[in-house]
């Protein structure tokens, strides 16, 4: 048997790749042959896969050989998943919801929109895995069998950040000030602008030594949005889009910064929060999507945007180290279940299923 | 509700010490209104109108986009499905406003036999052409080189303060250099009295003179210690505190003191629209460079009335440094802080309260 992984994308750095890539990983030490295709791919991505046009050639060869189908975004290589002879696993990596993109971006607003709209057609899978249980209620929502949906958690690609850090970035974090971090795309349904008002709540009413780094890859529609309100606060000099980060970069950002703050108000399950707790950052997150289950009881957690509220939190773990060494406690307890073992046992378990599932499979 | 480790947390500490901070007006009307505005609104109602440009031109470069990949990809099934959902939700909106639904060209699935879209009319591309002529996509594209340049901006910063700590590195050597008498160090005598970060910081005396000088209302720009500006709160005479030193600042903030950050001090000042002061204290003139100090002054001249005072602090050493940062200051001499002050029309004297050398200057009725 060989299992076969298509992606809309595989890249560095990107948590779709990241779990297909694990998942290789962990077939390849159990001696299954595993192949990865994706639709399009950057140089990191040509050291593991071909394109999806090479499984077109196989998939009708009436063997008993699995599909592992990723899916976050419309791509035309969806096809392939529906006239595959093999036996086939939608991995649901969810899809934002458009209207977070209607004043932003056409183009997102409009693959999300499709994305979401072409998911009905993958219903008649084997077997529907997501990579948490929201996702996976959400596939049950839109009219997947329950029976037939199950939960592969992401394993956190941390090894990579374990890097040298730049020594730069490293330096200027470095300067005493209470560093606030947000890490992922500068995308509307992050709702960087609240983590913005959380921090002008900060600085100017609790803290004026501290400033807020925000890294990752920028919507120049949103990035303009934001810088409004940046000026418009008053914290120019205190707030910093570093944009797109390398390895290193991104390692001297967790280690520089004592505070990681979600306001995300949609996440399927945002890895970040895992970085943060490998990195000993306190997380201070909003309670949404997939948020409060990636957290599992550790770190904080708020269900209501009250940012005078939240800044004077901040300012008590700041003076209450007893309780900020609770929450990193207990966020370290809780990275321990996205180990490599765990995340083994579960793909065995979900490929268990799948295997034993009454497939379509030709021969 | 606030959860710590999955349990709720006992928020009345944390919420009286809100409120202790909003009456002590931390938190400005301003910004608890921007807290609650939808973030587009924010920035048609910017000052600075190239942010709502910027957004705008950034959309139209999107779709521009957009449309040569659908000619360049005419071929493919998708991307006229894009067009005809494109055009569809269009037509929608325009006729009723509510959202639009899929179109039908996506039911039955793909792949299954759905029906051809509609071919593109002609005369809308070309309207669309129209409406963006060369120069408009030329300057849209320089647009996004600024704001290319803009995300750099983090990298200068940092490249900035890496500048910043080599020459605090090189300082430090010097020093130590000096005061172990490893040999000869040109000018070693005359260089006593530089100040290295943090400023240091005004006597409570001196605080109470200063404060014991304003009548209705003070404006501090550069806070020396919080005992200044917690004995003009006491009073009710601090209209306005600012600094571009955030330490000083979180400093006050942590006593509960209303103090301002802002890169640009001068430019807070003139947004604030500070009214009815009498008073304006400049503990660190030497902070700040000499335009802007001149500003600043100027401002004290338009701005506090007859009677009005300014209060300027004067350092102890030589004005040979170079005012990198925050500590590394270049020392004004006395003689122009003084001609400063009386081209605005402030008569000037001398003074020494509580070992803090002071530049007064009172304006006159005439003044």
């Amino acid at each position: 048997m060989r299992v076969h992984q298509v992606l809309p994308w595989l890249g560095g750095g990107e948590p779709i790749s990241s779990q297909a890539l694990a998942i290789h990983e962990v077939l390849t030490s159990w001696g299954v042959e595993s192949r990865l295709y994706a639709y399009n791919m950057d140089d990191f991505g040509r050291r593991f896969a071909a394109y999806d046009g090479e499984y077109r050639k196989v998939m009708h060869d009436g063997s008993d050989d699995v599909l592992l189908y990723h899916y976050a975004l419309y791509c035309e290589n969806y096809g392939l998943f529906r006239e595959t002879g093999h036996r086939k696993a939608l991995v649901y990596h969810n899809i934002t919801p458009p209207d977070f993109y209607r004043d932003y971006h056409f183009g997102s607003f409009f693959l999300c929109r499709l994305g979401r709209d072409h998911l009905r057609e993958f219903a008649d899978c084997d077997l529907a895995l997501a990579d948490s249980e929201y996702n996976r209620r959400e596939l049950v929502q839109m009219g997947f069998a329950p029976e037939r949906s199950d939960v592969l958690p992401i394993q956190p690609p941390l090894e990579y950040l374990e890097a040298d850090e730049d020594p730069a970035l490293a330096r200027w974090l470095g300067d005493g000030k209470t560093n606030l971090l947000c890490v992922g795309r500068v995308v509307p349904n992050k709702k960087i602008e609240d983590a913005i008002r959380l921090f002008a709540c900060y600085h100017h009413g609790v803290n004026a030594h501290s400033r807020l780094v925000v890294a990752g890859f920028m919507l120049k529609s949103y990035y303009a949005a934001l810088a409004a309100l940046v000026k418009s606060l008053g914290l120019e000099g205190s707030v910093h889009f570093l944009g797109r980060v390398s390895d290193a970069q991104l390692a001297a950002c967790y280690r520089g910064c004592r505070y990681y703050i979600s306001t995300s108000e949609h996440e399927g399950f945002s890895t970040p929060l895992l970085e943060s707790f490998h990195f000993g950052l306190v997380v201070l997150a909003y309670d949404a999507g997939a948020v409060p289950e990636t957290m599992g009881g550790s770190g904080i957690l708020f269900t209501e945007k009250d940012y005078p509220l939240l800044a004077e939190l901040l300012d008590r773990l700041e003076r209450d180290s007893l309780l900020r060494e609770r929450v990193i406690a207990a966020q370290r307890e809780r990275l321990a279940d996205f180990s490599r073992e765990s995340f083994a046992r579960h793909l065995e378990r979900v490929l268990a299923r799948l295997l034993a599932a009454p497939g379509e499979v030709e021969g | 509700m606030i959860l710590v480790n999955g349990r709720e947390l006992d928020e009345h500490g944390l919420r009286a010490r809100v409120k202790l901070r909003r009456e002590h007006l931390l938190y400005t009307p301003e910004l608890l209104e921007l807290l609650d505005r939808d973030l587009l609104a924010v920035m048609r109602e910017s000052r600075d109108q190239g942010f709502a440009s910027l957004h705008g031109l950034r959309r139209a470069l999107d779709e521009e986009d957009e449309e040569k990949d659908r000619r360049r990809e005419e071929g493919s099934r998708w991307r006229r499905l894009v067009s005809a959902t494109r055009r569809e939700q269009e037509e929608a909106e325009a006729k009723s406003g509510e959202p639009a639904r899929p179109p039908a060209v996506l039911e039955p699935p793909l792949g299954a036999g759905g029906e051809a879209p509609p071919p593109q009319p002609e005369a809308k591309e070309e309207k669309k052409d129209e409406k963006r002529p060369p120069l408009r996509r030329m300057i849209a594209h320089v647009v996004t080189m600024r704001v290319v340049q803009g995300v750099g901006e983090g990298y200068f910063q940092q490249l900035k303060q890496f500048n910043i700590f080599a020459t605090r590195e090189l300082e430090i050597l010097q020093r130590l250099l000096r005061s172990g008498n490893r040999g000869p160090y040109p000018g070693r005598d005359r260089r006593g009295g530089v100040w290295l970060s943090p400023r240091p910081a005004w006597s409570a005396e001196a605080a109470r003179y200063a404060a014991g000088l304003c009548g209705t209302g003070a404006v501090v720009v550069g806070i020396p210690g919080h005992a200044l500006v917690e004995a003009l709160w006491e009073k009710g005479l601090l209209a306005l505190a600012v600094d571009d030193h955030a330490r000083a600042v979180a400093e006050a903030q942590s006593r509960f003191c209303p103090a301002r950050y802002h890169p640009r001090p001068l430019e807070l000042l003139e947004a604030a629209r500070v009214g009815g002061a009498d008073l304006l204290v400049v503990p660190f003139p030497e902070c700040m460079e000499g335009p802007r100090l001149e500003e600043l002054l100027r401002w004290a001249g338009r701005n506090l009335g007859a009677g009005g005072r300014v209060l300027l602090g004067r350092g102890g050493g030589e004005a040979r440094r170079f005012p990198y940062e925050d500590g590394f200051v270049r020392f004004w001499p006395a003689a122009y802080l003084r001609g400063l002050l009386e081209r605005e029309g402030f008569a000037v004297e001398e003074r020494e309260e509580a070992g803090t050398a002071l530049l007064l200057g009172e304006k006159g009725a005439e003044g």
